[in-house]
């Protein structure tokens, strides 16, 4: 008897399910898009509007504002293609994303996915150009200027224009990366605007305006933000001062700010010990200890290779000490790795 | 430096930075940080940064930053990065400077008394450098040029070195195997993972007995009765390891030694047992390096196996061909295994063949199979350098070679689409290579019905491949990319290129160069239009030889241009390389060798077209250096560092080169730097290039190589050989030998010129020329002293050539040794043992004045050599006569350095003498005589009329000579005659001098003129 009505209840309860999965289904029918967020459940409904500040999602449970720095993903309902390129530039095949963009077959149903389209066409190729792809910086800048003044009020405008900054970057346009990266800086998007004071102050610092590189980064430094990244980008930018400090003719003094980062700092924190050691490599540089000042960058290029640019910023000193140390082919061999690994970089520019 | 964005891959790596930064960022108290340095050293011998390495230890000596345990092992570190850089050192007495260093590093790190553990590492360091010593002594006993006596020497010295790291490795073992017993503790937790690398490690140490006792053996040869006996113990040791540490890599190890050594005995059937063992591991990267290891012992055993195991050498051979990695495929070991795989298709192929051929389908597959890659494997083994190539070459021949006869070509109709003629057109330019390579080889061998057939086919898949890049063209529409259309202009440019076309394939390269500057045709075609522009270069060049001169200016422009593209648009690439490469070659032909030294640098040291371009950078340099030197007006430092830079270049260019293909012109690059080592004053490395360098070339010449056909190349050598035993005679204790073996090759020389008149001839030149050079090797040496050793050393071994006093050619090389050598000793204050030299040189050259020469050559040369003895013994009246006869004969007063010799002899006259007469003459001329015209002519010139001579032909070295002389002869007079004027005009004519010729026609007569001027200033008061 027990058991029966235990069945009973179980197939009760199994029913309930049932209609609960239908209905579900009927409004998720309704609720195509669905957004990801980087902290709590996904939303799922219709992206309605959105701004650089905002993204308006029209849920069953009303409309909901998201900004856009808590979105990892917005899978918008549709296109196939669009997914699987997300999905592809997610994992850094950017050629694939291209390649899945290029095919579309029929323009998108709605201006939201024509300017998703867009916009991974124009991140897709500026990550080719920067990896030293088959697109150059020049175009891949074309593209993304062009998305940025296409859509001014895009969700994706900031990270468009922290791009941007960063293609401006290798090119040499120093001026045109610093206006984005003050633009981003100013943004409400945290880590973007943490970020952009931290790249400006490196674009004034590759563009030799070394007092203003140095305010940039204490302004940075000082920041009372206790965020992980914020934590990483003020000994980085603590680096960068080393340098800037260097450059500026007190190599001594930038020594000694970057070696209390070597001497307390983890050498197992990689991207800060490319940044330390090139910063130290720069410091001899201008002391004029080239022995020194190789072993520096040579640490950089031997172990901490996982930031691309403090990488190639060491090989590109590297090429240059060589050669003044008389090892041609040393000099010849960092040559051949700079241009052939990071050829789109503003170092490699700088050698030619 | 990107901040988080949207799940990209770097973002994911950022947040991984993030979290495993957080570790140690984010905990209130900061972690003191230890330098990387065991990984930074690692990363630094990796790359054979050595030098670095050595640097970085120094800096790490006492820096806080590095942790104590590995402060403490700074000297073994630097041990063992010596040592790793003596693994690459070809040089022999580079080696031991280097081994000698790493032991010196060590002993005095052992005498500081160390901590027990690291003591017994220092032990382990000290058995590597005795193992290398013995490699080294070893590899030496090896060369032809020893004796029995020698080599046996080396052997036994190799297995005393051998005997000592066996010793030393077995107290290491010991010492491990007790450590083993105390880390038997079942209570730490922590000791089984230390007592595996213990473990470890006591294997590898067990493992060196067994390879040392197999070098031994190896040192005795097979006909020695200790060959056997060791290499049977070798076995025994190897096989116990194998069977107790089977599943560990140094317990396969042992399985191969075992091998080998069975190989070694003649047991191949034992070794087999062995090698499948090796052969049937799992696949993984290190078993397959093992793997790699069991084919090279396997060779060697399959060709003592009767009948040979065709199938067997076959599979295992093509699997180990197949994971060959690219490094590995290229170097002597991977060489050997591909050349075997290649063989075992051949004969695999034979036996199809015998079997009645491709009967079946499958069969045929089978050949075909075979036959390709068998080619394929041989052709690349052809590009390599090395011993191989020729066997490799002559494989291909065998294999009936031509590549159309392999490759099945397939009718497959015309191509679909634009992207298939586009392959299908570069296919056939591929081709196009293949049968051009086959052409060479063809053209080599004087195949003249060969050649015909291969040129046919080259025009026919050109001209295919050309119609199909057309086609290829013609199917482009909107929708092709501009990359597709960059690539099928390069593939034109290309086929022009390859059919000798430049100026088509430049006009092509430089359309892809301006419409398609960002596309993947715009590189390549830029290094073909380089090249077709320097093929047009040097081909107007050839024709500017001829009648007309040929304006090269506008290929020359297009090169700088074209160059300068390349190098900013593709820093770093093969084009770069390549323009670099032209640019180099460009400069070399304007005569810019500063320029030229520089591009150089453009091309990275590992580049195959770099060696002959270095070669030919090098050489010229050195011509510079000799053509500077002789000139007398450049500074020292200035020479200097001409003959460094050719140094470098000579060296760099030399690494690469093998004995069983050098060329005439490679081999005079090695005798060019032997050259350089004599005049550098390094004797010991000039001879071991001669003797013992992996392109030596005395072995060159004993070895009957191609080179050796060309008789400069053999006379250079002798004469280079002489210079460099008889320059040991200044610093050793075995002069004697040095004697020997220098009569040895002057005899050398002497048979190879032959007994002819013209032989005679040429003899007698490379005599006064080897004279002349001992002459200026003596000079550079540092002291009197070295100089004094030096001419005791040549008079012991002008003595000994004395004795043979008949051979004319002989007495004039000891007359004019004599005579030089009394020179050097004359002008750098040595006057005593220079008149001995005189002396012996007047008693020679009057032998031979009296034999009466009939060449009027070699006889003008006997006089003038008499000449200026007769003025070194002080017999300055008779020298005079003699140079008046000599300038009395046809032309002979018209050769500016008789005159010169002459008025020499009159200014040294006088001087010494105090004879005025001889003052004036020496500056006015003298030895006046009626001419047939019946004119009084002044036969000997003296020194104004030959300053006249050296303004008129700008010569400044000559004119300070001139003016040194006049000066000097002039002070002397007004002192002889107390004429106060005549030496103040003596001073004035310096003054004059340096005012109107400040660089006073280079260093060494500047400062000869300026001591002169402080001399005569201080005398007259």
């Amino acid at each position: 008897m027990k058991v029966r009505l235990m069945v009973k209840r179980y197939s009760v309860a199994a029913g309930m399910a049932c209609l609960l999965i239908l209905c579900t289904t009927e409004t998720l029918l309704a609720q195509s898009d669905s957004v990801t967020l980087v902290a709590g459940r996904p939303i799922r409904g219709t992206v309605e509007s959105f701004t650089p500040e905002n993204i308006v999602v029209s849920t069953s449970e009303g409309e909901k504002n998201i900004a856009p720095w808590k979105v990892r993903l917005i899978r918008f309902d549709g296109s196939n293609e669009l997914v699987r390129a997300k999905s592809a530039y997610s994992d850094g095949r950017y050629t694939a994303c291209l390649d899945e963009l290029q095919g579309l077959t029929e323009p998108p149903s709605r201006d939201l996915l024509k300017h998703e389209v867009d916009f991974y066409l124009a991140a897709a190729s500026a990550q080719i150009a920067l990896q030293g792809g088959k697109v150059s910086i020049d175009q891949a800048g074309r593209e993304m200027d062009a998305f940025i003044k296409k859509y001014p009020n895009s969700y994706h405008l900031y990270p468009a224009k922290d791009m941007f900054g960063e293609l401006a970057m290798a090119n040499g346009r120093f001026a045109k990366a610093i206006n984005q990266y003050e633009e981003t800086a100013a943004s409400p998007w945290p880590s973007l605007s943490f970020y952009g004071k931290l790249n400006s102050g490196k674009a004034k610092l590759y563009s030799e305006e070394y007092d203003e590189a140095i305010a940039a980064f204490q302004a940075t430094e000082a920041d009372p933000s206790g965020e992980d990244y914020a934590i990483q980008a003020k000994l980085i930018a603590t680096c960068l001062r080393a340098q800037a400090v260097a450059l500026a003719g007190q190599p001594e003094v930038g020594r000694k700010l970057v070696m209390q980062i070597i001497e307390n700092e983890s050498s197992k924190n990689i991207e800060l010990f490319a940044h330390a050691n090139n910063a130290l490599g720069i410091c001899f540089n201008e002391e004029q200890k080239t022995k020194e000042a190789i072993r520096a960058f040579l640490k950089t290029d031997l172990l901490f290779t996982l930031d691309p640019d403090s990488h190639a910023q060491a090989l590109y000193h590297l090429v240059n000490l060589w050669a003044k140390s008389e090892r041609p082919d040393r000099a010849a061999n960092a040559r051949q790795k700079l241009t052939q690994r990071y050829r789109n970089t503003y170092w490699a520019s700088k050698l030619k | 430096m990107r901040p988080l964005l949207y799940g990209t891959r770097l973002t994911l790596t950022f947040l991984f930075l993030i979290a495993l930064s957080n570790c140690f960022y984010s905990s209130s108290q900061k972690v003191h940080a230890e330098e990387p340095c065991q990984a930074f050293l690692e990363a630094l011998r990796e790359d054979r940064l050595f030098d670095v390495a050595i640097e970085y230890l120094d800096a790490m000596e006492n820096s806080p930053l590095a942790p104590p345990e590995f402060r403490e092992r700074i000297a073994l570190h630097k041990v063992a990065v010596l040592l790793d850089e003596a693994g690459l050192i070809r040089d022999d007495a580079r080696l031991t400077a280097q081994l000698d260093q790493t032991e010196k590093i060590l002993t005095d790190y052992i005498k500081a008394e160390p901590r027990a553990v690291l003591l017994a590492e220092a032990q382990e360091q000290r058995a590597r450098i005795l193992m290398a010593r013995a490699g080294r002594l070893l590899s030496q006993s090896k060369s032809d040029r020893m004796t029995a006596a020698q080599k046996t020497e080396k052997q036994e010295k190799a297995r005393a070195c051998l005997e000592e790291a066996s010793n030393a490795y077995s107290d290491i073992r010991e010492r491990l195997r007790s450590e083993l017993k105390k880390k038997l503790d079942p209570q730490n937790p922590n000791a089984n993972s230390e007592r595996e690398k213990l473990r470890n490690k006591y294997v590898l140490v067990r493992l060196q007995s067994p390879k040392i006792k197999e070098r031994i053996a190896d040192s005795f040869g097979p006909n020695h009765p200790e060959y056997t006996k060791l290499l049977q113990q070798a076995s025994a040791e190897n096989l116990e390891l194998y069977e107790k540490y089977r599943t560990r890599l140094s317990g396969i190890d042992g399985c191969l030694g075992a091998a080998r050594c069975f190989v070694k005995l003649g047991e191949p059937d034992k070794a087999m047992g062995h090698l499948v063992d090796v052969f049937d591991l799992p696949r993984g990267t290190l078993q397959i390096a093992k793997k790699r290891e069991a084919a090279l012992v396997a060779i060697d055993c399959w060709n003592l196996m009767d009948p040979f195991p065709l199938e067997e050498a076959f599979q295992r051979l093509r699997q180990v061909v197949y994971s060959m990695p690219p490094d590995f495929s290229r170097g002597t070991d991977g060489v050997k295994i591909q050349l075997a795989f290649a063989k075992a298709c051949k004969e695999k192929v034979d036996k199809i063949k015998a079997d009645g051929g491709a009967r079946d389908p499958e069969t045929r597959k089978e050949l075909t199979n075979l036959k390709k890659q068998a080619n394929r494997i041989l052709r690349s083994l052809t590009r390599i350098a090395g011993t191989h190539r020729d066997e490799a070459r002559a494989l291909l021949e065998a294999m009936g070679s031509s590549v159309a006869e392999v490759e099945v070509v397939e009718n497959k109709g015309p191509p679909e689409s634009m992207s298939e003629a586009r392959k299908r057109g570069k296919e056939m330019q591929v081709r196009v290579g293949q049968l051009k390579m086959d052409l060479q080889k063809a053209e080599a061998a004087g195949d003249d019905a060969k050649i015909a057939a291969l040129k046919q086919q080259i025009a026919a898949n050109s001209q295919s491949a050309l119609a199909m890049l057309e086609l290829a063209l013609k199917m482009t529409d909107e929708q092709s990319s501009e990359d597709d259309l960059s690539n099928i202009r390069y593939l034109q440019c290309a086929n022009y290129y390859q059919n000798n076309l430049f100026f088509e394939a430049a006009i092509i390269g430089e359309y892809v160069l301006e419409n398609f500057p960002n596309n993947s045709g715009a590189a390549p075609s830029a290094g073909l239009v380089c090249n077709s522009y320097w093929n047009m270069y040097r081909e107007e060049g050839k024709l500017a030889t001829g009648e007309a001169p040929v304006d090269r200016s506008f290929e020359r422009d297009r090169l700088i241009e074209l160059c300068d593209l390349i190098f900013s648009t593709w820093p770093g690439s093969r084009q770069s390389e390549q323009a670099g490469l032209v640019m180099t070659l460009l400069s070399l032909a304007e005569g810019d060798l500063e320029e030229a030294n520089d591009y150089l640098e453009q091309v990275p040291a590992n580049s195959p077209s770099r060696p002959p371009v270095v070669l030919e950078v090098g050489n010229r340099l050195w011509q510079a250096y000799v053509r500077e030197k002789r000139r007398g007006e450049a500074d020292a430092a200035e020479l200097t560092a001409i003959r460094e830079k050719a140094r470098s270049r000579l060296q760099d260019g030399i690494v690469s080169l093998d004995a069983s293909s050098v060329s005439t012109y490679q081999a005079r690059s090695v005798l060019a730097l032997v050259e350089l080592y004599l005049d550098a004053g390094e004797t010991d490395m000039a001879i071991e290039m001669l003797e013992n360098a992996p392109v030596a070339p005395l072995d060159l010449i004993k070895n009957k190589n191609k080179v050796a056909k060309d008789d400069k190349f053999r006379r250079d050598t002798y004469r280079t050989a002489v210079r460099g035993y008889l320059a040991k005679l200044r610093d050793t204790e075995n002069a004697l030998s040095w004697v020997e073996k220098s009569q040895a090759v002057l005899q050398a020389l002497k048979n190879d010129i032959g007994d002819s008149p013209e032989g005679r001839k040429q003899l007698s030149d490379i005599y006064l020329t080897l004279a002349r050079e001992l002459k200026q090797q003596f000079e550079s040496l540092g002291s009197n002293e070295q100089r004094e050793a030096f001419a005791d050393g040549l008079e012991a071994f002008l003595a000994a050539l004395g004795k043979n006093a008949e051979d004319k050619n002989l007495m004039l090389l000891t007359g004019s040794m004599d005579l030089e050598i009394g020179q050097g000793l004359n002008e750098n204050g040595l006057p005593v043992p220079a008149r001995r030299f005189f002396q012996q040189a007047v008693t020679i050259y009057s032998a031979l004045d009296k034999a009466n020469e009939a060449d009027p050559r070699i006889r003008l040369e006997i006089q003038r050599g008499l000449a200026k003895s007769l003025s070194g013994t002080g017999q300055y009246e008779e020298a005079i006569k003699k140079f008046a006869d000599i300038l009395s004969v046809g032309k002979n007063r018209q050769f500016i350095d008789l005159q010169i010799e002459a008025a020499r002899v009159y200014a040294d006259w006088g001087i010494a003498k105090g004879n005025s007469e001889a003052l004036v003459k020496a500056i006015r001329g003298g030895a006046k005589r009626e001419a047939e015209n019946g004119k009084t002519v002044t036969t000997i010139m003296g020194w104004v009329n030959l300053a006249k001579a050296a303004q008129r032909s700008k010569k400044n070295a000559f004119l300070a000579e001139a003016v040194y002389n006049i000066a000097n002869c002039k002070f002397r007079y007004g002192q002889i005659k107390k004429q106060e004027s005549m030496q103040q005009s003596a001073i004035d004519e310096v003054i004059r001098f340096k005012t109107k010729v400040p660089e006073m026609g280079g260093e060494p007569w500047k400062s000869r003129l300026d001591a002169l001027l402080v001399r005569m200033q201080q005398e007259k008061g």
